[in-house]
């Protein structure tokens, strides 16, 4: 029987305009990997999160998996699949178009699910 | 057991190379070979309520949406206090892979479990499981460990990890109340105090308080010094055993041994300063419980990692 494992990587997260990253997760046991991503709220005039996951040697030094990465602009759920990313494992994302005040632009929850 | 069964017992583990390391109680409750999977070591998620029918729920357990405000807007909560909203440093399996060896694998095959901290001082993170013992007799968690701060600075990174954590959360099961004995909580709970403002301490303390159950307040051990095994770069790690025994009908620890050295506890109590009150003293909905804790805390905002190779628990029927 394969093992399964559901990492809550961001729960209940505020994210306001701006960059930011996960933390990293080891993964190499695993043949898959599904970032799954809810969008709880969403806020602002144009709100908008690119997602890009994120693969690393060392877990220090990161660069671009080559998966399309996810186009976020409203509530619901998305999902990043990806296969062949070794063992570090991060998401990258890059937040606009929230309110002007700062407040959060998106309130999400964020799981790594791993099987192999 | 009688004699002849226990050294057979014995002679049998002796020669099983993964349980060879260990000492095991006589019945082993489980043996947690991160080889194989996480087995249920979970991060740590306080209680949150949503009972607000619930009559007799302990005030400061907030409901959720309570909770989530809080952890959003207030900027005094002690960062190991919040509900771990937003970004989370949880357990994961580890292959312990760095940028200069590569790969070093756990102490017995590739994988380990890793309890990593957040990049935030003070931030405090443990596995959990939680059991029953079907049994009131001693209980025995056995592991071997090595914990380090992140390499990706080329430090040593020593002094950045503030404590190491082995907390138990144990309840009483309820049908001693027929044999007309009150069941009660108790926290016997062993902290490596590593390091203070930039400066090694290197001692085991117990927990002697009413905060929590990974909260204190700490003790230090008489005989409580240790230089634990850390090695003398980022990335070389170095395996320390631990062995720790209670007793579930005495209320008492049994015995703890760490790297080679024998720590005087037996027949040490933890009776909780000021006592529990309320709901916190109550065992209603946990009979029975021992709920474990491995944690790392890290003093400064850079993540320091706790791994474990395998866990044994065991237990003797009386």
């Amino acid at each position: 029987m394969k093992n399964v494992h559901t990492a809550p990587v961001e729960v209940l997260s505020a994210r306001s305009d701006g960059a930011f990253f996960t933390e990293p997760h080891e993964a190499g046991w695993a043949d898959e990997a599904l970032a799954m991503v809810y969008v709880r709220e969403a806020a602002g005039p144009l709100p908008s999160m690119v997602l890009r996951a994120q693969i690393s040697a060392d877990g220090a030094r990161w660069f671009d998996h080559p998966a399309a990465p996810l186009q976020i602009g409203k509530t619901g759920g998305y999902g990043l699949p990806l296969t062949h990313f070794g063992n570090w494992l991060r998401l990258a994302g890059e937040v606009s178009g929230g309110p002007a005040n700062g407040s959060p632009t998106f309130v999400i929850d964020i799981y790594w699910i791993l099987k192999g | 057991m009688n004699t002849n069964q226990g050294n057979l017992q014995q002679a049998l583990m002796r020669a099983d190379p993964r349980l060879s390391r260990f000492n095991p109680l006589e019945r082993i409750l489980h043996f947690d070979d991160f080889d194989t999977g996480q087995h249920g070591w979970q991060g740590y998620f306080p209680d949150y309520d949503g009972w607000s029918d619930y009559p007799e729920r302990y005030q400061p357990v907030d409901a959720v949406d309570q909770a989530i405000e809080k952890a959003r807007r207030d900027p005094r909560m002690r960062i190991d206090r919040k509900l771990p909203f937003g970004p989370r440093a949880v357990p994961m399996l580890s292959s312990l892979t760095s940028w200069d060896v590569g790969t070093a694998g756990s102490l017995s095959g590739t994988y380990a479990l890793k309890i990593p901290t957040l990049p935030q001082a003070g931030s405090k993170v443990f596995a959990q499981k939680r059991l029953g013992s079907p049994w009131r007799g001693k209980f025995r968690v056995e592991t071997w460990f090595c914990f380090k701060g992140e390499p990706a600075d080329f430090r040593l990174g020593e002094t950045d990890i503030r404590a190491l954590y082995l907390t138990f959360d144990v309840m009483d099961l309820h049908h001693i109340r027929e044999q007309g004995q009150e069941p009660s909580r108790w926290w016997p709970a062993l902290r490596y105090h590593n390091a203070e403002d930039g400066k090694l301490v290197r001692r085991w303390q117990a927990n002697v308080g009413s905060e929590g159950v990974k909260d204190g307040a700490w003790e230090y051990l008489e005989d409580g010094g240790q230089d634990l095994g850390f090695n003398r770069a980022a990335t070389k790690y170095q395996w320390n055993y631990l062995r720790f025994t209670f007793d579930l009908a005495r209320h008492e620890y049994v015995d703890f041994h760490c790297h080679g050295k024998e720590f005087n506890v037996h027949g040490r109590q933890h009776d909780p300063h000021p006592p529990l009150e309320g709901w916190r003293a109550s065992t209603d909905k946990c009979p029975g419980l021992i709920g474990t804790g491995f944690g790392i805390e890290t003093a400064t905002d850079k993540r320091c990692f706790l791994y474990l190779d395998a866990v044994v628990v065991s237990a003797t029927e009386s």
